[in-house]
């Protein structure tokens, strides 16, 4: 490993060491090389039995000896961490791949043995063929709607309340709040006979609201900021209380602005889950007048009769991009730690 | 005129336990700079925010500039509150941290950057009035911290340990800073500090606390001299006053390990059969011990020798300040008087006098003197 690294000078270069009894040379890997290995400066007069360095030298010596540890450390590391980036890439990656492969293939392509890797003939008119067979733009729409009512929604709410169970006393607060993380352990799918009557005998069925207000119940996102909020420093709640700003305004002047990067990954969480949302606008619509893309995408499956794949992945990809973009305009804010430099420490 | 009257004020965070703050009665008065110190955990910080409006006041009355606000809210009461952390908004720039609370309270905006601009000059941050906390140094954040409350020219200001994150030297000069520039404003100041040096140094007054139970109030030098018990004689004065349990007193002079030292006569009669006597380090006359007077010792014993002689101690540990020095003693001789801590802190004026492992007798030249049970002061007991 040690060859591979730059700043290990070769063992042969180091002069001298030979004179120390504890390194003996040619053996010696550099982390083994304790003995005062000068690589600058006068070459000691071989008569002195055991050169005793100046203190000045003896720090470099050390200081060039841990630097060359750390390095050969942090290639082990560097390796090791590659190698997982690697492998769960291909994991990710191979399904991903097949998907952009068959948008691209024709039918009997898609079907062949042995499977191909590469689309013969290439065939992008399934991006046509979707775009114009199935009504897309309106099923594209439907879901900008839904998630982005859905997005605001739960993320006005989410902040709103995890601020109430963060900062305000009431009777009740922790039952409220485990009740409240207690529906995070009901499975969907539980609900979702009673949500259908629910919204049936409201005659929201096929409709917008009868999608949406089902969803809208918001725990996770209450439950992440609330503990976010918890983590802030309370001194500086304390101070913006003392310069005298209203329960609203410390929380859009004062803390909010300390949680950007919570508040945009709960943004993002909520925009991703709330695209995706399949089961549920697939009960809620009938006709297909409100149906978002991941339940349009459903009748391309059902037109064909074997499917044609090729078609339902290119719809698939067009779906995802939205998402990507979000994802791509979200993801700096929500790197960016924005407590530094409040308070001491 | 801004007083501020603490009446009998308590916090009680758990039944079980005993209040955090305990009937704490103190009267504040106009413009005054008062020092609030005791050990960690004796309750000043929750003192300090109960008279913010941070904390509730389970008991007891707190009146500010003469209006009972009790019960009213931390924005209700116009005071200022510097945090031991500074607390600053570390989204806005050190002028919007400065002009927050103003803009709060609507003042119009070309006000609000003219105090801004003032309060800048005052205490020299105009370079940084547009760069955010996180690019500032400790003492910076301190001064910005210390602006924000100045800018909205407050009827009180209070201030939790604001000097306890800086390093030693920039500490001596911003204690002075602050001093200065609150006689400058003449606003009614509490400052909370548990460094003894800081509250005598720049109080006009100390109140000492422990166990949320209010000590003595006075100046700092009335304090020293004359402190109300032995918890504050332990706790003004570094390094503290050496404290003699149970020394017998007759006929009004106390006699302990060689040392007679006659009580004042206002306090003979005050004093039971036992006292405690409190004798600070620059207090002793120290005679390192002559080769003759050594030798007398070992031949004759302990304690007959004559009551002049001294207390004879042995040097363990000398502390080198470099103007003076003091020297850390223990008893060479059993006694029945116990000495508070085991060791004795002496002050050595010319450095270099004695050596550790040097026996010395020492003689006090005034000592205070606290009854036996009650360790209160003798000075302040009635009779
Ligand atoms: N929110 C709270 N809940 C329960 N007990 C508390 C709370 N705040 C303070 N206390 C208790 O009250 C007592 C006094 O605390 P306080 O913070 O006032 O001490 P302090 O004198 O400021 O100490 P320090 O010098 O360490 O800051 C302590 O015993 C503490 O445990
Ligand atoms: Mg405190």
């Amino acid at each position: 490993m040690s060859n591979t690294d730059p700043t290990t000078p070769s063992t042969a270069a180091i002069p001298a060491t030979t004179t120390t009894p504890r390194t003996s040379a040619g053996t010696t890997g550099p982390a083994r090389t304790t003995g005062p290995a000068r690589t600058t400066g006068p070459a000691p007069l071989p008569s002195r039995p055991d050169p005793t360095p100046s203190t000045d030298e003896v720090e470099k010596d050390r200081a060039r000896r841990r630097a060359r540890k750390q390095a050969n450390g942090l290639l082990g590391v560097k390796v090791v961490s590659y190698l997982g980036a690697l492998l769960a890439a291909l994991v990710i990656a191979l399904p991903l791949y097949f998907v952009v492969v068959t948008s691209f293939k024709t039918h009997p392509d898609i079907y062949s043995d042995p499977i191909s890797w590469i689309p013969h003939p290439f065939a992008p008119e399934n991006y046509s063929y979707v775009w114009n067979e199935v009504d897309f733009g309106q099923f594209l729409r439907n879901s900008v709607v839904i998630t982005a009512v859905l997005t605001v929604v739960k993320v006005v709410l989410g902040v709103l309340s995890a601020y109430a169970f963060a900062f305000l006393r009431f009777p009740g607060r922790n039952v409220l709040f485990l009740l409240v993380v207690g529906t995070l352990m009901v499975p969907n799918e539980i609900t979702i006979i009673s949500n259908y009557a629910a919204v049936a005998q409201l005659g929201w069925r096929d409709s917008f609201p009868g999608i949406i207000v089902p969803l809208a119940g918001v725990a996770f996102g209450t439950y992440l900021m609330r503990n976010h909020f918890l983590s802030l420093p309370t001194e500086i709640m304390e101070a913006a209380t003392m310069d005298g700003a209203g329960f609203l305004r410390t929380l859009f002047r004062v803390v909010l602005p300390m949680s950007w990067p919570t508040l945009m990954a709960f943004v993002l969480i909520t925009a991703v889950t709330e695209w995706n949302q399949y089961l549920w606008p697939f009960l809620m619509s009938d006709t297909g007048r409100v149906a978002p893309l991941q339940v349009g995408l459903t009748l391309l499956q059902n037109n064909e009769g074997p499917t044609n794949w090729g078609p339902v992945m290119a719809g698939t990809l067009l779906a995802s991009i939205p998402m990507i973009v979000i994802f791509l305009l979200l993801q700096r804010s929500m790197i960016k730690g924005l407590t530094a430099g409040a308070v001491k420490g | 005129m801004v007083e501020v009257h603490l009446q009998h004020i308590s916090r009680i965070f758990d039944e079980k336990k005993r209040p955090a703050v305990n009937r704490v009665s103190l009267d504040v008065r106009d413009g005054e700079f008062l020092t609030l110190v005791g050990p960690s955990g004796s309750g000043k910080s929750t003192c300090l925010r109960m008279i913010a409006g941070l904390e509730p006041v389970d008991e007891g009355t707190i009146l500010i500039g003469g209006k009972d606000v009790t019960e009213s809210r931390a924005r209700d009461r116009n005071v200022a509150m510097v945090f031991q952390s500074y607390a600053l908004y570390p989204n806005m720039t050190a002028r919007q941290n400065m002009a927050f609370a103003l803009e709060n309270a609507k003042v119009p905006k070309a006000e609000v950057a003219a105090r801004v601009d003032k309060v800048a000059r005052m205490l020299e941050l105009e370079d940084l009035l547009d760069s955010k906390p996180a690019a500032m140094s400790g003492g910076q954040r301190q001064r910005v911290s210390m602006g924000r409350a100045i800018v909205r020219e407050p009827q009180v200001f209070l201030m939790d340990e604001p000097l306890s994150n800086l390093d030693a030297r920039l500490r001596v000069s911003t204690r002075a800073q602050i001093a200065s520039l609150q006689r400058e404003l003449g606003v009614t100041t509490i400052y909370v500090t548990h460094d003894q040096t800081e509250a005598m140094t720049m109080g006009d007054r100390v109140a000492v606390l422990k166990d949320g139970e209010l000590q003595q109030v006075d100046a700092p030098l009335h304090l020293y001299q004359y402190p109300g018990n032995t918890f504050v004689a332990g706790f003004i004065g570094s390094p503290s006053i050496g404290l003699f349990e149970a020394v017998p007193v007759d006929e009004g002079t106390a006699r302990w390990g060689g040392v007679a030292v006659s009580l004042p006569e206002h306090l003979v009669g005050r004093a039971k059969d036992r006292v405690v006597v409190g004798v600070r380090p620059e207090e002793w006359d120290i005679a390192p011990q002559a080769p003759w007077a050594r030798e007398r010792t070992e031949a004759e014993g302990t304690e007959t020798a004559s009551e002049a002689t001294g207390m004879r101690l042995k040097v363990e540990h000398i502390e080198q300040l470099g103007s003076e020095a003091y020297a850390y003693c223990v008893p060479v001789q059993e006694s029945d008087v116990r000495l508070r801590g085991g060791r004795i802190a002496l002050r050595v004026e010319r450095s270099g006098e004695i050596e550790i492992g040097d026996v010395v007798d020492a003689t006090p030249r005034t000592c205070s003197f606290f009854d036996a049970e009650s360790e209160i002061n003798l000075e302040y007991l009635g009779e």
